[in-house]
């Protein structure tokens, strides 16, 4: 349980690259991600692994451990996408679907070919697409992605919304922090019981503290003369790179080029 | 012929061995569809069916804040709470851990139409902060997390609430909700991959029966859990609880 994902967004090497400029280019590599083909989406996932762990200069071993992670998703959904299993008499209906197969029992057990298809198809896409998730979580604060939706015209009342959860989730999160310390200490989580205890006081705690902060948050803005408006101060020092830049226009041409031609 | 079976077999019990051990050691993430996993018209399906929900939940949102700006705060504090709470990590007999949803407390504390709100938020930070979820299958995301779900847990509690069993309320609300969105999920997963044999059923069958493996026994711990909050939070936080009463004009 920690975020300290957010830190490498502040103290990666794109860092004073404009932000609009990153965004931009992954929202491009979201949609040609979706467009393109299998071949092409691994090629889209390896450039992007470039930007990020060379030009970025995020540790590889990190992320590594990111891509794998939502992976556990795609492992526990592969089954159920491969694998059927049919009664004897219905095989004759799915003569060309079966790959590989045996029988059990009364069943038929097999390994589906439109399955494998789309498991092929799917895996390279949620690759391609994740890698492009992660350099927006990597490289772009999300304090500067809530100001571009402003730009945007985004409602206030989101931007707001976003902008107090931001500040909060990061308290919140090390009251539990601090919480689970103490009872882990106190072998708050030696057995299930246990921990089905302690987990319901940490949860009480929590809100107890959450709703304290609010009076408490209330109160600081009430005495600054709060009018239902959250200001910000906001220093903008960024520096367009020519070299990104062009790196970022030219493989996107040639990944709109390929996806054409194929 | 019969050798080539044995292999078969034997690559079989290897690939679900193998399947099981790493599958296993990672923690599942409460049922969020991953980045990429849906195709292109499922993804804006999803989006374009949970757009309109979320509108008139932050239409309400719109309604109670204008009144009572400071209740932004509220509202925001309200959401880091629900984003805490789906981080912490369930403790689960089978010794493989899972996070809560958080959708049976927080529709029964805030409302169901806020939770919506406040749950599409959680999920963005979710993406943005720890890579759970994503930003193209968030529609669908939105769609069994912070609407489904909450609604479910929301009309179980206030039927419980007419028979007058506050605590079975509290305890189904957290089950189904949890339940409900898995279901969900899984309705989601097999209308974007239907089987060859059988269609759609089949493949709901195939994904429902996979995930029910880890999300059963996890919704009735989430059950039992919300239940002890809620024993705790009626006997320690009675006056906090009076102070989320001032979102609730905003449902009805």
């Amino acid at each position: 349980m920690s975020l300290n994902l957010a830190q490498f967004a502040y103290t990666n090497r794109l860092r004073r690259l404009p932000p609009e400029h990153k965004l931009g280019f992954a929202i491009a590599l979201f949609i040609l991600g979706y467009t393109a083909p299998p071949p092409i989406q691994w090629l889209i996932t390896l450039w992007v692994g470039v930007w990020i762990v060379v030009y970025g200069g995020i540790p590889l071993s990190v992320y590594g451990k990111l891509l794998s992670l939502p992976l556990g998703f795609g492992v526990l959904s592969l089954p159920p996408l491969v694998l059927s299993g049919v009664s004897l008499s219905q095989i004759s209906e799915i003569q060309e679907d079966i790959w590989q197969g045996f029988f059990l029992g009364g069943f038929y057990l097999y390994l589906s070919q439109q399955g494998l298809q789309q498991a092929g198809e799917m895996l390279s896409r949620a690759i391609a697409l994740t890698s492009c998730l992660y350099f927006i979580l990597l490289t772009i604060p999300l304090l500067e992605i809530i100001r571009l939706l402003q730009k945007l015209r985004c409602p206030s009342l989101i931007l707001d919304l976003l902008l107090l959860m931001y500040r909060f989730i990061f308290l919140l999160m090390d009251t539990a922090n601090e919480l689970i310390l103490a009872q882990n200490a106190r072998f708050g989580y030696h057995s299930f019981n246990r921990s089905l205890h302690s987990l319901g006081l940490l949860i009480t705690q929590l809100l107890h503290r959450t709703l304290e902060n609010y009076r408490a948050s209330v109160l600081g803005l009430q005495s600054r003369g709060f009018n239902g408006e959250f200001r910000v101060l906001h220093q903008r020092r960024y520096s367009p790179n020519l070299r990104y830049s062009i790196e970022a226009v030219l493989g996107l041409v040639l990944i709109i080029l390929a996806t054409l031609k194929l | 012929m019969n050798y080539r079976k044995k292999s078969w077999q034997l690559a079989a019990i290897a690939g679900l061995s193998a399947y099981l051990v790493i599958g296993s050691a990672q923690p599942v993430q409460a049922m969020h569809i991953m980045e990429g996993f849906l195709p292109l018209q499922w993804a804006v399906l999803w989006w374009v069916l949970a757009l309109p929900f979320f509108g008139w939940g932050l239409r309400s949102l719109l309604q109670i804040t204008r009144q009572n700006p400071e209740l932004k705060l509220l509202l925001g504090l309200a959401g880091a709470f629900s984003f805490v709470l789906s981080a912490l990590k369930l403790p689960s007999v089978t010794g493989s851990c899972s996070h809560p949803t958080g959708t049976g407390l927080g529709a029964v504390l805030f409302g169901p139409g806020i939770m919506t709100v406040l749950g599409s938020l959680v999920l963005i930070f979710q993406a943005l902060l720890l890579a759970h979820g994503g930003i193209t299958t968030l529609g669908a995301n939105v769609f069994s997390m912070a609407i489904v779900g909450p609604w479910v847990a929301y009309a179980v509690y206030q039927i419980a609430l007419k028979l007058g069993q506050q605590k079975i309320g509290i305890f189904s609300a957290a089950a189904l909700g949890n339940l409900s969105t898995y279901l969900v999920t899984s309705i989601q997963l097999a209308l974007a991959f239907p089987a060859a044999s059988g269609g759609i059923l089949a493949a709901f069958v195939k994904f429902a029966g996979i995930f029910a493996l880890t999300q059963i026994p996890l919704a009735i711990t989430e059950g039992f859990l919300t239940v002890l909050v809620w024993n705790w939070l009626q006997s320690y936080a009675a006056p906090e609880l009076q102070t989320l009463k001032l979102l609730k004009p905003a449902q009805s």
